[in-house]
């Protein structure tokens, strides 16, 4: 299906990798004079050595003719009207006077279309003059304590973006890698990929910029002169924090960190963000007043945002050590009402999420006496040298009312310091902090409730994890069960089939033989019917006796089967009766014994000689018959055999059915229960997250209250007394 | 928004390797010259192992964007780096980029400018050697990337979620992996759960199924079963693989079928693609 997508796809670049190798043969990949053959930096394997963004590696080349080093940029994505760009921002960096820059930080480059071979295809490249500088993020971590060199950077770096914006100049990725701090500690700007300058007005933009230094209102299509504004504030603000407190760079910074002091998340929600917190809590103005300013331009347009160089002084080169406002940015440049400069322009913001920024203190202990202060000052000798008098004087007098007027200086000095405003600030302060801190959770409490909830639901996790092969297991099993059930039944029903079908030979014969009995027996019974006393009676048996006979029912020889010998009570002799052929007994007057005797022999004789003529075999048509029925049964019986294969494979079928069913059901539920536990872990690292970063605001508030707590230990009734005569 | 946090050094993420090292994967796999699917696996994470450092490589060195496992299962299941990163699980980027167990010179056949080619030989580092010996206990692979991933997530909870890539050639030799591929997929960060993406490498030449949205049209229940374990591509792949020229949709999983030695390429760098290195 590697089919081509509807809208054609972009023209493919070669990856960083493709070009590191090509550049492992610079004779062969290049064409320029100046780079065939030149000699690229390498890494500890050997491998050509990059540096590489977003949309490119670059390489350091040493020219093998000139001996000059370049930084050769091999792209790795396609850029649209990239040469166009670059040809736009050559000619426009050009023309720039290098004597009435505040610094020497354009390089120059030169576009080459075609340049490099990678592959079968040849690609552009850029080629840069290299320079010898570092980024400004590793610069600060070796310089942030040196606060005036801190100062002095962010002073030129807002000349710099006064350059910018005089010639219409707009960087768009402005950020800690791409201000790079140079030997003499001037700023060099590098990576013009993104460059706005008037003649590509109307074009796009090719990127957002560093995340960390962007508005939350910048978008993808924004390219003109005012891209820089907010990244301009925000690196100033940086810096002028730096260069105010150097503790800062330690506090808000995390090594490696892609930031100066503020992320985006600063930016985007200012309330749940440590580093804003922190500089808008800052006890100096400065810093508070530029993180405000910060934090109030996030929410602004880019177009209104005002630039960093209209609200700078133009020349700067003192060091700015002092912490005290209205601070060294009061000049006043483009400023209205006597405000420093940076409060100028200042556009209402949303409502601030707390109150840090107002509750600061600043700065600590009393300042400025009132009338009241002196007062209380010139008071104080005055009463003591009153007391002084009435007990040199030699007056009697209780102590209460020689220490009158020492209680009245202390008293009066209470309620001087009292009305201080500095008192009812730094509680208020203290207050507010106190009151943000109670509402933050206790971190370590939190901590320790998130673990354990973890620790619970990771237990019910494994348990379930756990189930689930079982239950396979149980389905599986169930199937196996119904399977193997299936089996026995159809084994058990085959073999009594089987036997019912070995038996059918033996019920043939027997069906034959009783057949047969059955005709012989009908014949002889035929016969024995028909031989009737009074045709050929017996020898002895007259027409008296025989009418005697047919009374009771006897006419042939078929209608009596013997005889039985009976005591006659009244003669004392033996006399007999008949047997009829129901069994019953009947005496027949003047049958006696030997009439009995001599019937029977009659009897017999018959029988034996219709047995003698009694058919010997059956029929053709009897015996097809017979056999029709077994072979009916038999083909009964196959079929019963036969059927029962369906029927097992028929009960198969279902328990597969029913383990496919339970199966799809279980693997069903094991997946949303996947999934539920991811959704259950994702937010255990959101916690996890935002417990990290509250431990943070939680560690500055805790320091800031402690903070609070040393000024207003500055503010006792000692500290008060020594004010009012000193002054501070 | 899941899938959307930023990649950094403060917040990196971690990508882990699972290669199928058994007896099959010495069956050659169709191409311009016939070679084992083996070689073919273990030369494209090596070129990947490559590009990363590369894409990551800053002023100062390797930039630890990305921390990097290596796990082969065939005869046993275990870290298949070679040389000094032997034995290892995830290892930073910066540690492997300055350590391959050897770089290899290899002749590579090159334009020479004046319309010719010309034969010259290119480094090429190495971090791990093809293996082909033993089943496929995919199960235990996973359930081992299960544990790399749940340490990880609880070490970094902020990280793009970690990205487990299977490359396989056959069918699981211990039981049905769903299960154990769900397992993975229930980790998450706060930026969203770990991505198991599956690459089936074939030997049978026919036309690849990349980047499938339905397990409609594969062809049996082992590739279904592959696709129903992959994880859909987060959109920044998405759009990645779409500029590349793949076809995809919103419910696009990162699963390849039938993978030629191409798609193998393509996929490995469409897998690993970053939101955005800061």
């Amino acid at each position: 299906m590697s089919v081509r997508s509807p809208t054609a796809p972009q023209p493919q670049f070669p990856s960083g990798a493709a070009y590191a190798e090509a550049l492992q043969h610079t004779q062969l990949c290049f064409r320029h004079p100046e780079l065939k053959g030149a000699r690229p930096d390498l890494t500890k394997l050997g491998l050509p050595r990059a540096i590489s963004g977003a949309f490119a590696s670059v390489f350091s080349l040493t020219s093998a003719t000139s001996g000059q080093r370049y930084a050769v940029k091999c792209f790795t994505r396609y850029v649209p009207d990239q040469e166009r760009r670059y040809q736009a921002i050559s000619a426009r960096l050009a023309r720039l006077d290098r004597a009435e820059l505040s610094q020497p930080w354009n390089l120059g480059f030169e576009y080459l279309p075609d340049a490099i071979s990678v592959g079968q295809q040849r690609y552009p490249v850029l080629k840069m003059e290299w320079i010898e500088a570092v980024t400004l993020s590793s610069w600060l971590d070796d310089n942030h304590a040196d606060r005036f060199a801190v100062d002095r950077l962010a002073d030129r770096f807002a000349a710099l973006t006064r350059d910018l914006s005089q010639h219409e100049i707009a960087h768009g990725d402005l950020q800690h890698g791409n201000l790079l701090v140079a030997g003499d500690d001037t700023l060099r700007l590098v990576d013009y990929d993104g460059m706005y300058v008037p003649d590509l007005a109307g074009l796009g933009g090719t990127e957002r910029g560093h995340r960390n230094y962007q508005s939350p209102l910048r978008g993808n299509d924004d390219f003109g002169v005012e891209l820089d504004r907010f990244s301009a504030w925000v690196i100033f603000m940086s810096l002028k924090a730096i260069a105010t407190d150097p503790t800062l760079w330690n506090r808000l910074h995390q090594p490696s960190g892609e930031f100066l002091l503020l992320t985006e998340e600063d930016f985007s929600s200012p309330g749940g963000s440590t580093g804003l917190q922190t500089l808008l809590a800052h006890p100096d103005q400065l810093v508070s007043g530029l993180a405000d300013r910060v934090r109030s331009l996030a929410f602004q347009p880019l177009e209104l945002l005002p630039p960093l160089s209209d609200t700078i002084p133009k020349q700067r080169t003192a060091p700015t050590v002092t912490t005290t406002s209205p601070g060294p940015a009061a000049a006043p440049a483009g400023g209205a009402g006597g405000l420093p400069g940076w409060m100028t322009g200042h556009v209402p913001s949303p409502a601030r999420p707390t109150s840090t920024a107002t509750v600061s203190t600043s700065p600590d202990g009393f300042r400025g006496r009132t009338a009241l202060d002196v007062a209380t000052a010139l008071l104080w000798p005055l009463l003591l040298a009153m007391t002084g008098v009435l007990l040199m004087a030699g007056l009697p007098m209780p102590t209460a009312v020689a220490g009158a007027p020492v209680a009245a200086a202390l008293l009066l000095t209470a309620f001087a310091r009292s009305r201080r405003v500095e008192r009812a600030q730094a509680r208020a302060a203290l207050a507010g902090l106190t009151q943000q801190l109670g509402r933050l959770d206790e971190p370590v409490k939190a901590a320790e409730k998130l673990r354990k909830e973890k620790e619970k639901f990771e237990a019910t996790e494994s348990e379930r994890s756990a189930a689930h092969p079982k239950e396979q297991d149980k389905l599986t099993a169930r199937y196996h069960a119904e399977l193997k059930e299936a089996e026995q039944r159809k084994v058990r029903k085959q073999r009594e089939i089987d036997k019912k079908i070995g038996k059918l030979a033996e019920d043939l014969s027997k069906a034959l033989l009783k057949a047969l009995t059955d005709k012989q027996n009908a014949y002889v019974r035929d016969r024995l019917g028909r031989r009737l006393i009074a045709d050929s009676p017996p020898h002895g048996i007259g027409p008296t006796l025989a009418a005697r006979l047919a009374a009771v029912g006897i006419r042939s020889a078929a209608d009596f089967t013997g005889y039985r010998t009976v005591q006659n009570n009244s003669f004392n002799s033996t006399g007999a009766v008949l047997v009829i052929s129901n069994g019953r007994l009947v005496n027949v007057t003047g049958i006696g014994e030997a009439k009995a005797i001599g019937l029977d022999v009659w009897r017999r004789d018959v029988v034996a000689s219709a047995v003698a003529r009694q058919p010997k075999a059956l029929g053709t048509a009897e015996r097809q018959q017979i056999e029709q029925g077994i072979t009916r049964r038999r083909a009964q019986l196959t079929d019963q055999r036969s059927a029962l294969e369906p029927a097992t494979e028929a009960l198969r079928v279902q328990a597969r059915k029913k383990l496919e069913d339970g199966r799809s059901r279980l693997t069903q539920k094991h997946t949303l229960a996947g999934q539920e536990a991811a959704r259950q872990r994702q937010e255990f690292s959101q916690r996890a997250v935002t417990l990290k970063q509250n431990r943070a605001i939680h560690e500055s508030l805790s320091a800031s209250v402690e903070a609070a707590r040393m000024s207003l230990r500055r503010l006792a009734y000692a500290h008060y007394v020594r004010f009012i005569y000193v002054g501070r | 928004m899941p899938y959307t946090a930023e990649i950094s050094r403060t917040n990196p993420t971690s990508i882990i390797f699972l290669v199928d090292q058994s007896t099959s994967m010495s069956d050659p796999i169709g191409g311009e010259v016939p070679q084992q699917k083996a070689d073919v696996v273990a030369d494209a994470i090596n070129r990947l192992l490559t590009e990363l450092s590369v894409k990551c490589a800053k002023e100062e060195g390797v930039r630890d964007y990305f921390h990097v496992a290596v796990v082969g299962y065939g005869a046993t299941v275990g870290s298949a780096f070679a040389g000094s990163l032997g034995g290892r699980d995830i290892v930073p980027l910066s540690e492997v980029a300055d350590n391959p167990a050897r770089v290899d010179e290899r002749s590579k056949k090159v334009p020479d400018g004046a319309g010719g080619l010309v034969e010259t030989s290119v480094s090429f580092p190495l971090w791990m050697d093809p293996v082909a010996h033993g089943g496929t206990p995919m199960n235990r692979a996973l359930q081992y990337a299960e544990s790399l991933v749940s340490g990880w997530t609880e070490r970094y909870p902020a990280s793009f979620p970690p990205i487990v890539i299977n490359l396989t050639d056959g069918e699981s030799t211990d039981g049905d992996p769903t299960a154990a591929a769900e397992a993975i997929t229930s980790h998450a960060t706060a930026d969203g759960a770990a991505l198991l993406f599956n690459l089936h490498v074939s030997a049978a030449g026919g036309t690849p199924t990349a980047f499938p949205d339905t397990a409609d049209g594969l062809p049996d229940s082992y590739a279904r079963t592959l696709f129903s374990m992959s994880s859909p591509l987060p959109s920044h792949m998405r759009s990645y693989a779409a500029s590349q020229g793949q076809r995809v949709s919103e419910t696009t999983r990162g699963f390849v079928y039938n993978a030629d030695i191409t798609t193998v390429v393509q996929f490995l760098d469409i897998g690993t693609r970053a939101t955005e290195l800061r």
